[in-house]
């Protein structure tokens, strides 16, 4: 753990979405969203990797970060609720996109850091939201947060995740999204946050 | 007569009257992109585009291009405040045994979008008649 720089943690995501009812963009009176539930199965694949230390040796063989930190579980499914709405022409002629979504989720930082903690492995409700500006047919920019279920205590205290990004799509398969994301607390690193960029792409 | 007088003598205080119209809440969207013939335009342009697509076009055989584009700008401009009333057949009526998807549905918008935006009309513009005109996809789509 005093290598916690070094250390990665990586996990598998699984998700699929489906639209329950309403139109987003199409139905424009005032408070009906699109509603749509989803499911996301996260397996973290670092859960038991051994830490060895800078000298080689492995103090806690088959004890990875998260299962040091008393995470419970190396997998868990979040069920999700999530309402979405694009304003058109507000505000004064742009259009605005807003989200809100209740996730019922058992993860630890995402999951980075395992599902559960010891004595209470019970999923709660956490809370996301974002809030985004259209201000040309390509380009959009807005924020987010987060909400996490912050168990585990100690070193790894989670914080609300927030961010602030611009997203760059000059055709329908081809998006960049640069943005500046505030992670709050990390095990070991207070008041993580970054640049983050990416590019996708969909033929 | 009396604006042109003013026009030759204080053109700053024509100017400053005529800033205070563009932001005048009175002005409907229809006087502000240009009315009639802005519309005429639009749906022109559009219409052109739709019947000849090889997805939608076939929807529009037997229907002049002239009523469509009359109804279509009558129709507009009564939804963005201009004065007109549309008098055409109802929309669920005269959509209601096409089987139009939503996808068939959304390539039109599209079009009508690409030529506001051709016409010169602005980004701004172009959302606030679209909010006027999305209701209008649960009269035409079958679901």
């Amino acid at each position: 753990m005093t290598n916690a720089n070094s250390t990665t943690i990586e996990q598998d995501i699984v998700g699929a979405k489906v639209k329950l009812v309403g139109d987003g963009v199409f139905t424009q009176n005032p408070w009906a969203p699109q509603v749509a539930i989803g499911a996301q199965y996260k397996k973290n694949r670092d859960f038991d990797s051994s830490l060895s230390l800078p000298d080689g040796t492995v103090p806690l063989p088959e004890i990875g970060v998260p299962l040091l930190l008393g995470a419970n579980d190396d997998s868990g499914t979040d069920i999700y609720l999530s309402a979405t709405k694009l304003w058109l022409g507000t505000p004064s002629g742009y259009n605005l996109l807003t989200n809100l979504t209740a996730r019922y989720t058992k993860a630890n930082m995402f999951g980075l850091l395992g599902f559960g903690v010891e004595g209470n492995d019970n999923a709660k409700v956490e809370w996301e939201g974002s809030v985004a500006v259209l201000i040309s047919p390509t380009t959009a920019m807005g924020t987010e947060f987060r909400t996490q279920t912050n168990r585990l205590g100690g070193l790894a205290e989670e914080d609300t995740v927030i961010d602030a990004f611009i997203a760059y799509f000059p055709n329908k398969s081809i998006s960049i999204t640069a943005a500046y994301v505030d992670l709050g607390n990390l095990p070991l690193q207070a008041s993580s946050s970054g640049f983050y960029l990416s590019v996708n792409g969909n033929f | 007569m009396i604006k042109h007088c003013i026009r030759l003598t204080v053109p700053a205080i024509l100017s400053i009257l005529i800033s205070a119209c563009a932001t005048s809440p009175e002005q409907s969207l229809y006087d502000e992109i240009g009315g009639h013939k802005t519309l005429n335009t639009i749906y022109g342009v559009a219409i052109t585009r739709i019947y000849t697509d090889p997805v939608i076009g076939h929807y529009f055989k037997g229907v002049p291009k002239k009523h469509l584009r009359d109804q279509l700008v009558l129709q507009t401009c009564e939804l963005i405040g201009g004065p007109c009333e549309y008098d055409g057949k109802p929309m669920v009526e005269s959509h209601k045994d096409l089987n139009i998807k939503e996808r068939e549905f959304y390539i039109l918008v599209e079009y009508v979008q690409g030529a506001m935006r051709d016409v010169g009309l602005t980004y701004q513009q172009e959302n606030r008649i679209l909010k006027k005109l999305a209701p209008i996809k649960y009269e035409t789509v079958y679901l």
